[in-house]
């Protein structure tokens, strides 16, 4: 029997510019997480997302590629403060979709795909790992610089 | 009127419009044995245009190297297949041609807890006049199995698709692994 679901979760529109927009109190009733931005930041830098409040460096890592029109380039990292970055942004408009794998499973590590990127400077796809089991509750999207006001970003979750 | 978020028109006091993204089947592999995930359409598949695969698969083989990947065929594993990938390693991109329908590169047997990831679309499954492309985006982001991969795949066939085959392409299907069928719906 079929089973509707990509259920619209919460939708946040900033009203002013913020360092950080946190979704909380997740509900544990779907099995993957969609999270749709349009966002924008003072500088060009990029978006974290840290998950359950966790600082841990040792637990984030990512692989990422991106093309610049005239190159392309592919690196990986681990051991940032606080998260690793998981979206490109710029000063101008970017969209990204991100997609968070077996979110609420207390039996795996977590694994998150991304593509983002201004479509005026770059395009930029990602994988990045949470190394816990832990099921995430909450993430809080930090900016590398700061979100500007009308940044929107909206939850969806996916049953399974 | 109201716009409900996934894309559908509602009326405010009329009928309320079908969603347009249903969950169809899961299977979550319980052991190491399988090779092969497979789901038919048993005739629901008709009443949406596209379908998405949602799964984080992790494959059992000894050989300590990273060359596993799954295979996605649609109906038969006989007919033409061709996929391309643009894939990043942490170092470099590179991008290649297969003559199969293979996706990613999937982590091998080196812990219950690691998996790989892969979003997959595959489109216009009910057209008979067109042959059928997929398209997706993977990766696993892992000391032995670092990769980002965006892919697309061709099935030279205009049949409409009925079932789907997932296959490990070296050794086996891991415990945990899961695969998730979503139908999408046309306008």
């Amino acid at each position: 029997m079929p089973t509707p679901t990509y259920i619209p979760l919460q939708t946040i529109t900033l009203g002013s510019s913020a360092s950080s927009v946190t979704f909380a109190s997740i509900p544990q009733t779907y099995r993957d997480l969609v999270c749709a931005l349009s966002v924008a930041t003072t500088t060009g830098q990029g978006v974290k997302f840290q998950y359950n409040g966790e600082t841990a460096t040792a637990n984030y890592s990512r692989v990422f590629m991106f093309g610049t029109g005239s190159s392309t380039s592919s690196g990986s990292s681990s051991g940032d403060a606080n998260a690793q970055k998981l979206i490109q942004t710029k000063t101008s408009i970017s969209t990204a979709v991100v997609q968070i794998m077996d979110y609420s499973a207390t039996d795996k590590h977590k694994t998150i795909l991304a593509r983002s990127g201004p479509a005026d400077d770059i395009v930029f796809a990602e994988a990045q790992r949470w190394a816990s089991t832990s099921a995430i509750t909450s993430f809080t999207i930090l900016s590398e610089s700061v979100l500007n006001a009308n940044t929107t970003i909206s939850l969806y979750g996916i049953e399974a | 009127m109201s716009l409900v978020p996934w894309g559908i028109w509602a009326s405010s006091g009329g009928a309320v419009a079908a969603f347009s993204y249903d969950l169809l089947a899961t299977e979550t592999l319980t052991d190491n044995t399988s090779t092969e995930v497979e789901f038919l359409s048993s005739g629901v598949w008709s009443d949406y245009e596209h379908l998405q695969i949602r799964m984080t698969p992790r494959l059992i083989w000894g050989y300590p190297d990273d060359g596993g990947n799954v295979a996605v065929y649609l109906n038969d594993t006989t007919s033409t297949y061709y996929s391309h990938y643009l894939r990043g390693n942490g170092s470099a991109v590179s991008s290649a041609t297969e003559t199969g329908p293979f996706f990613n590169r999937v982590p091998y047997n080196n812990g219950t807890t690691e998996f790989g990831a892969i979003v997959l679309d595959i489109l216009d499954i009910n057209s008979t006049n067109k042959n059928t492309t997929m398209r997706a985006l993977g990766g696993s982001s892992l000391s032995y199995s670092n990769w980002i991969n965006l892919q697309s795949a061709a099935w030279f066939t205009t049949s409409q698709v009925t079932s789907i085959q997932i296959q490990s392409r070296l050794g086996t299907l891991g415990s945990g692994s899961r695969f998730s069928l979503y139908g999408l719906r046309g306008a």
